[in-house]
Order: structure tokens, then C-alpha cells, then sequence
């Protein structure tokens, strides 16, 4: 009896740590998708500031181009770091499920900065209609790989509510894309004219990169794709 | 479900962990060998026994001209399955309750 009983331990304990281990765990998961949330609003201010550094100090100031080459590498850096403290440091919290997803986010955010930088310096210098349109599709290199892996997220952690959204953004996205339409953006007594794109962009690389990671978190919270260990 | 009459598929603890692995979906044989961290002679065995069982389902197609298995828990597996986990519980409360 004994021995049958030790068996029975042996293979509940067995099956609770696989179950464990393939379950859609999106605990660390939804903390990354909150960091690069943050770290794009922190971009987002830097991009700005220097844009008003610029207006203040001037072009060819030491402070304003150094300070230049810092931004310029924030953001990759920054995803860097967080991709390697989530898949590295948090590999003991994330199961088989949340290290595959992670590894593709990783990737795609990663590869599409590294995939814009080069685009952005095989563009020619100077000032013709055909240079100002490729310099507007420096953001689909950026987003695109994004809906993508948002589409991918949605499928793979069966939320259907997530894929449906990104079909929406996508198709907005377009619509805004392809109307060229640009805003006056005023900030201490300084204008910028941005496309409503890219002001598109910004928001679901902060506020909805944030929101996802609220989301999954209260989905972890209710045990929404758990099983019963 | 009694001890003498626990199917062959869950005699080892590499079917087992084979089964609880696609309790959450279809795996590829490398997910599988990632999940158990088995050599490849030994799940391959496995797998096959499983699928004749009738526990498993293997779809064979090919990725970047490669070959790729995937395998999923069949209806009558996961029966089979809960049928077990709920053997093990009741082997256990009973156990406590005779203590």
C-alpha cells in the first residue's frame, strides 16, 4: 500500500510540474508588455524634449548632439534590457508557453529598431517628394512587425478579444496611413506638425502596450487559461 | 480503476509527462523533448506506443522542407487521463482516511 501510495504522489507531482510547465502562464508576461509600455512613454518625452532642446539651443550644440545619440539608441537599448531581464533574470518564472512568447516579442521589437536604423541610413539626403515618402514608411517598419506579433498573441493565447482589437488598430492604422493627414502639436509656446499616424503609433506603443499587460495580469488573476493543479 | 488495472499508458513516467504535456495543446516532437527533456529514441518509443494506445494523434507534414511530428491527446486519451488523475486522488484520500 505504502509503495502504491508513494507511486500516486510521485505521479501527481510529476504531472502538476508539466501542467505547470505548458499552461498559458502570463505572469511575466504582462509585466513586459508594461515595461515596454513605460519605456516608450519615457522615448516618447525624450523624443520631445530634444525636439525643444533643439528649438531653444540649436542645431549644432554639443549638448543637443550628444544628447541626440543618447535617444537615438534609448529605445533598442532600453528593449534590450528588458528582454534580457525577462527571459534571463525571470527564466525560473516562466514556463515553456511564456519563454516561447517572450522570445518572439523580444525578436520582433528588437529586429524592427535594428531593421528601421539600417532603413533610415540607406535613405538618400536630400529633400525630393520620393525621399519624404520613404521617410513616412519608416514607421510601417516599426509597426507592422508590432500588428503582427499582436495577431500572434491573440491566436496563441486564445483571447480573441486581443485579435479583434488588432484588426481594428491595423485597419485604422491604414485609414490614418494612407490619408496623410498631419495635426499641429503645441507645447510651451513651440508647434510641431506630426502625422496622426505616427501619433497612432505612439499610442498603442505606450498606453495599449500598457492595457495589454493590464489585461493579461487580470486575466492571470482570475485563472483565466489555467488548469485546476 | 483499480492498481492491477492501470493501463499500460500510464506505467512509465515518460507517458505520463507526454500526456499532461498535451493536456494544453498539439506539441511538436521537439516541444516534447524540450518539456521532458528525454532522449530521442526513448520519446519516440513512447510516442509511438502512446499513439497505439490510441491515446495520441500524430500529424506528420513537412517545415522549411524538414519533417515535422506533432501530436495531440486524442478524446479517449483525455479520458483516460482524467480517469487516472481521479484514481490517484482517491488513492490518496483513502489512504489518509485509513490513517
Amino acid at each position: 500500500m505504502e509503495e502504491n501510495v508513494k507511486r500516486a504522489m510521485d505521479d501527481i507531482s510529476l504531472i502538476k510540474h508539466v501542467i505547470i510547465q505548458t499552461q498559458k502562464d502570463f505572469s511575466v508576461f504582462s509585466s513586459f508588455f508594461i515595461w515596454i509600455g513605460g519605456i516608450n512613454f519615457i522615448n516618447w518625452v525624450l523624443e520631445y524634449s530634444l525636439y525643444f532642446m533643439r528649438r531653444v539651443i540649436g542645431y549644432n550644440s554639443l549638448y543637443y548632439i550628444v544628447c541626440s545619440k543618447i535617444i537615438q539608441f534609448f529605445l533598442v537599448i532600453s528593449y534590450i534590457v528588458c528582454y534580457t531581464y525577462c527571459y534571463k533574470c525571470k527564466r525560473n518564472s516562466l514556463n515553456f508557453w511564456g519563454s516561447k512568447m517572450i522570445k518572439i516579442w523580444g525578436g520582433i521589437l528588437i529586429g524592427s529598431q535594428f531593421f528601421s536604423f539600417l532603413y533610415v541610413n540607406m535613405i538618400a539626403q536630400n529633400n525630393s517628394d520620393v525621399v519624404n515618402v520613404l521617410w513616412r514608411c519608416k514607421e510601417l517598419m516599426i509597426i507592422v512587425p508590432v500588428f503582427i506579433a499582436l495577431f500572434m498573441t491573440g491566436i496563441l493565447a486564445e483571447r480573441r478579444i486581443i485579435t479583434v482589437v488588432t484588426a481594428i488598430i491595423s485597419l485604422l492604422y491604414i485609414a490614418m496611413f494612407t490619408s496623410m493627414k498631419n495635426i499641429n502639436f503645441s507645447i510651451l509656446g513651440y508647434t510641431k506638425q506630426l502625422s496622426i499616424s505616427s501619433i497612432l503609433i505612439n499610442v498603442i506603443m505606450t498606453l495599449g502596450m500598457v492595457l495589454l499587460g493590464m489585461y493579461l495580469r487580470k486575466e492571470e488573476e482570475t485563472d483565466g487559461n489555467k488548469f485546476d493543479t | 480503476m483499480e492498481i492491477s488495472s492501470i493501463p499500460e499508458a500510464f506505467q512509465t513516467s515518460l507517458r505520463i509527462a507526454i500526456l499532461s504535456a498535451l493536456i494544453s495543446g498539439t506539441k511538436t516532437f521537439k516541444d516534447l523533448k524540450q518539456i521532458t527533456g528525454a532522449t530521442d529514441g526513448n520519446l519516440g518509443a513512447q510516442l509511438r506506443k502512446l499513439e497505439e494506445f490510441e491515446y495520441i494523434t500524430v500529424n506528420k507534414n513537412f517545415v522549411k522542407r524538414k519533417p515535422q511530428s506533432s501530436y495531440t491527446i486524442t478524446k479517449y486519451g483525455l479520458k483516460q487521463f482524467k480517469d487516472y488523475v481521479n484514481f490517484l486522488g482517491s488513492l490518496l484520500q483513502n489512504y489518509d482516511d485509513e490513517k
